[in-house]
């Protein structure tokens, strides 16, 4: 992949977006620039998130420019997918990475700085607040497990760009026809599962 | 929510997916529709549900590259700073370079080094044993110069000899780079002669109030437009050149 293709392949969704998702974490240039977004923030941000705590889903973040680069690309990708974002070089979504993640670390900074003592227990992903602090996302996360893996599998892909026709034979359905169905009753299922906790939904709200 | 609802409100939301017509009576219906907008906003509810799948999804990814190390104090630093540091260095050395060459080539010492032509003391008169002025010739040969200035100085202004006289002493003062007593010496040859000696003591009467420092004086100015306008002049276009290095830009940059 090169760096002009970026955009395109995030945009075609499915395993050319995933290809880019990975050209974007292997990409010195943009780590490097992160990186230096973010000097301000270094010594204290290393004293409060020490690398070695950093956890997400049960993955070891490696540093916190890192765990931010990891937000800003979700945030990217979730602004391409919903059509938000209108940038089609490379130099746009290198400039979008490092301000996005600049203006996470900089609200993360200062709630650290307002509650020296209360570390956001949504903000950052120590794997004690994963555990303990953060009862929204575990409720959430029972919730998908609730659906099952394969619905989570096929609203996962359906919602990152896969085409049903691409979807059929990768979860090994009859046809995109049958992908279809399954994907509508799965996510019929979701807002079900949701449905039956409030508190989820006023979470979201609020986000 | 039936089944098509669903893609409707899935193509309306994602991908800009939609044509604007499309969109446009979509939205009509949603303005018209409170069970729609209702369904619309539990739609919207999970998907937010669903991104965090799709952070997972971006973990994963993340978590399946190699580490890389960043380098923000190095990389940055260096882009920053080294090129401006180049930059300045350049500057300052073409600017050193340019004060230097100034200095060599457009300074008043340099000037009148590269002009000053003094004639051989046998150029007008010959070698002759019986030349009036050989004593102050060979002082001046000798480079003893108060000698030779105590001897040409004895000369009677109404002697044929004494434009020659004038010159060498004027020549003597020059060499000693007393150049306040070598002008008037030049002046008076020149005014008192014709031919190569005088035009010879009037073009070092110049270069003697160059060396003065006196390139902006009326008279220093008088004197190479004297020159320089005429074209019968043995000098006129030593005069030409010297007053066009006097006007160059590069003078400005000469300290004196």
């Amino acid at each position: 992949m090169q760096k002009e293709d970026l955009a395109n392949a995030l945009r075609a969704g499915g395993a050319s977006r995933e290809a880019a998702l990975a050209f974007i974490f292997k990409d010195n240039d943009i780590k490097n620039g992160v990186s230096w977004e973010l000097r301000s923030y270094r010594e204290q941000l290393e004293r409060q998130l020490p690398s070695s705590a950093m956890t997400m889903g049960g993955k070891r973040i490696r540093t916190y420019v890192d765990f931010f680069l990891i937000e800003a690309v979700f945030e990217l990708d979730k602004s391409i997918r919903y059509d938000n974002f209108k940038g089609v070089s490379y130099g746009e979504i290198f400039n979008f990475l490092k301000t996005t993640a600049h203006r996470k670390c900089r609200d993360t900074f200062q709630k650290i700085s307002e509650k020296p003592s209360d570390i956001l227990p949504e903000d950052v992903p120590t794997e004690e607040n994963e555990l303990e602090n953060n009862e929204k996302k575990r409720l959430l996360h029972a919730v998908l497990n609730k659906l099952g893996r394969s619905c989570a599998n096929i609203l996962l892909l359906f919602y990152s760009g896969y085409s049903y026709e691409e979807i059929a034979p990768k979860l090994k359905f009859a046809n995109a026809d049958a992908a279809k169905a399954t994907k509508a009753n799965c996510f019929k299922s979701l807002k079900g599962y949701l449905a039956e906790r409030p508190e989820l939904a006023n979470f979201f709200k609020h986000d | 929510m039936n089944t098509e609802t669903q893609h409707t409100i899935d193509r309306y939301l994602l991908r800009g997916q939609m044509e604007p017509a499309e969109r446009q009576a979509f939205e009509a219906q949603l303005a018209a529709d409170a069970t729609l907008r209702a369904e619309l906003e539990e739609h919207r509810l999970a998907l937010e549900a669903v991104d965090l799948l799709v952070y997972d999804q971006i973990v994963d990814i993340y978590a399946a590259q190699p580490a890389i190390i960043a380098a923000p104090k190095i990389v940055p630093l260096y882009r920053r700073w080294l090129p401006a540091a180049v930059a300045a260095s350049l500057l300052l050395f073409a600017g050193w370079g340019a004060n230097n060459y100034a200095q060599r080539n457009f300074s008043n010492a340099a000037l009148v080094a590269k002009a000053y032509q003094p004639l051989p003391p046998n150029a007008t008169l010959g070698a002759a044993a019986d030349n009036a002025l050989r004593e102050g010739f060979n002082a001046y040969k000798k480079k003893d110069y108060q000698s030779a200035i105590a001897f040409f100085t004895t000369i009677d202004p109404a002697d044929n000899q004494a434009v020659e006289a004038n010159l060498y002493a004027g020549y003597c003062y020059f060499e000693m780079k007393n150049y306040a007593q070598a002008t008037p010496l030049f002046a008076a040859a020149a005014q008192q002669g014709a031919g190569l000696s005088a035009e010879n003591a009037g073009w070092h009467e110049v270069l003697s109030l160059l060396a003065e420092g006196k390139s902006a004086s009326p008279a220093f100015q008088a004197k190479l437009t004297q020159i320089a306008d005429n074209p019968q002049h043995s000098f006129s276009t030593a005069a030409i050149a010297l007053a066009k290095k006097l006007k160059s830009p590069l003078r400005v940059m000469v300290k004196e």
